[in-house]
């Protein structure tokens, strides 16, 4: 899978279009404030449990692109599986020396959440061994994050939109029309209004889940 | 100093640092992560109990694994649990793996294994990670059950810019933990106008590496086992104290955090 493919299957968008220009430019941003040697845009393939590496600034972009990495493995899995910025550092013996030379020096895996689901990490990674990441760093990645994940959901919710028929897009703007009209006119019926929908919604899914 | 005295009033005059050099009992320390490396040469004999949240007919439960093996695939719980064991050499270790090889379902790990932490009734309970609000409910009333039991839990904040702190970090009956840029290994900081009360050392912090060797480690994961330590460490001297009076407690020795203190809060 290349840049385009991954781009395309996972969340729907052509790689030159501008939300994949702007999540790469996140990553560039990430890497040139923190002054890493590489950064990276991995995307969650639900289907697969793995990250796959959308977009890449650095050395190794074009071996990367494309490849995927286990949720259940690494750094960038930590973020996904938990919710938040994962600061690494390499490995040492206990004598001191370090376990490999050429493994990364600091790593900073940032989960971009959309309504409490990652939908994709972005990392940056350093190889000078006196460089490390800082908490100032991990809050940056925080925010490019979160306004990747933004980006994210905005094109999920036009590619609904745009996929949809007239007659469906009517009566959703309907529904939500009387939503609206209902909790602005009657806010005391709000809490009975969503446990209906809730039941409703259920009784509508129920064979479905 | 009379047996009869209030064990808050004896405890206040003991620094938490020279308590680590006296006798003091066993603690149980449950560890809610990524599972812990009971093979390491740092943690070797201090896991006493191990346990994996498996999802079996469509619920998670709690499977026990082996207490000397290395059960983390990511090295976050080792870490965390490494620094438990070097700053409380009172604390009995209990790995329960609540972070899976898959995303899906860690939510219901982590209740499952919070319920079961509080059944067996382990003295501290330390959460290094932080959940959505959608468990907030029922995080809530779990750590209540804890609070009432006289368990005490420990929990850290998260560090994603989203609406709250995370859970159960947010809640007023755990002891909740940021991290600090500080090197002292016992201090922690107070911070009276934010709902994460406490913070300790957290930044680049020395800790056990899963699968043998070290690291070091940055966030608030790294903070709160600090804060577990401290814990174990007057538990073990002043069996009895209630969560409330470890909370006394950890004010007490406290700084007092200059980016959160109330004077600056109306700047």
């Amino acid at each position: 899978m290349n840049d385009h493919e991954a781009f395309e299957r996972l969340l729907r968008v052509d790689s030159q279009q501008p939300v994949a220009a702007v999540l790469r430019l996140l990553v560039e941003l990430g890497l040139s404030v923190c002054g890493g040697d590489e950064g990276s845009l991995l995307l969650l393939d639900p289907s697969a449990d793995s990250l796959v590496f959308a977009a890449v600034v650095g050395s190794a972009s074009s071996e990367l692109v494309g490849q995927s990495v286990p949720v259940g493995s690494g750094l960038t899995g930590l973020a996904a599986v938990t919710g938040q910025v994962q600061l690494g550092a390499p490995t040492f013996a206990l004598g001191g020396a370090a376990r490999d030379g050429h493994s990364p020096r600091s790593v900073i895996a940032a989960p971009m959440m959309l309504a409490e689901q990652c939908v994709g990490v972005i990392t940056a990674v350093a190889f000078d061994s006196a460089k490390r990441f800082t908490e100032a760093h991990v809050r940056l990645y925080a925010q490019l994050a979160t306004v990747g994940a933004v980006l994210i959901g905005q094109q999920r919710a036009l590619a609904v939109t745009e996929t949809a028929d007239p007659e469906t897009l009517s009566a959703q703007r309907s529904i939500a029309q009387s939503i609206s009209r209902l909790t602005s006119q009657k806010p005391e019926q709000i809490a009975s209004l969503a446990a209906m929908l809730r039941a409703l919604e259920a009784l509508s899914l129920g064979d479905a889940r | 100093m009379s047996a009869d005295e209030p064990l808050l009033l004896r405890a206040l005059r003991s620094a938490p640092e020279t308590l680590a050099l006296a006798p003091l009992e066993p603690v149980t320390v449950a560890v809610l992560d990524s599972g812990i490396d009971g093979s390491h040469g740092l943690l070797r004999g201090r896991v006493v109990q191990s346990f994996s949240a498996v999802i079996s007919q469509g619920r998670a439960v709690m499977e026990p694994t082996d207490p000397a093996a290395n059960n983390d695939r990511y090295g976050h719980g080792t870490a965390v649990a490494s620094i438990l064991a070097k700053l409380a050499p009172n604390a009995k270790l209990v790995d329960l793996r609540v972070l899976g090889d898959r995303a899906l379902g860690t939510s219901a790990a982590l209740v499952a294994a919070l319920k079961f932490a509080i059944e067996q009734r382990f003295s501290v309970i330390n959460l290094s990670v932080a959940a959505s609000s959608e468990l907030a409910q029922s995080l809530h009333l779990l750590c209540e059950r804890a609070y009432r039991q006289g368990q005490t839990v420990v929990a850290a904040t998260r560090n994603m810019p989203l609406a709250d702190h995370g859970y159960p970090a947010e809640l007023s009956s755990v002891v909740s933990v940021d991290s600090v840029a500080i090197s002292a290994l016992y201090a922690v900081h107070y911070r009276r106008t934010h709902p994460i009360e406490y913070a300790a050392a957290g930044a680049n912090i020395e800790v056990a590496a899963a699968g043998g060797g070290l690291s070091t480690a940055t966030g608030s994961s790294f903070a709160a086992p600090t804060v577990s330590a401290l814990c174990a460490l007057w538990l073990g001297a002043f069996p009895g104290l209630r969560p409330f009076e470890i909370k006394s407690l950890l004010k007490a020795f406290a700084l007092v955090d200059p980016v959160f203190d109330d004077r600056f809060s109306a700047l």
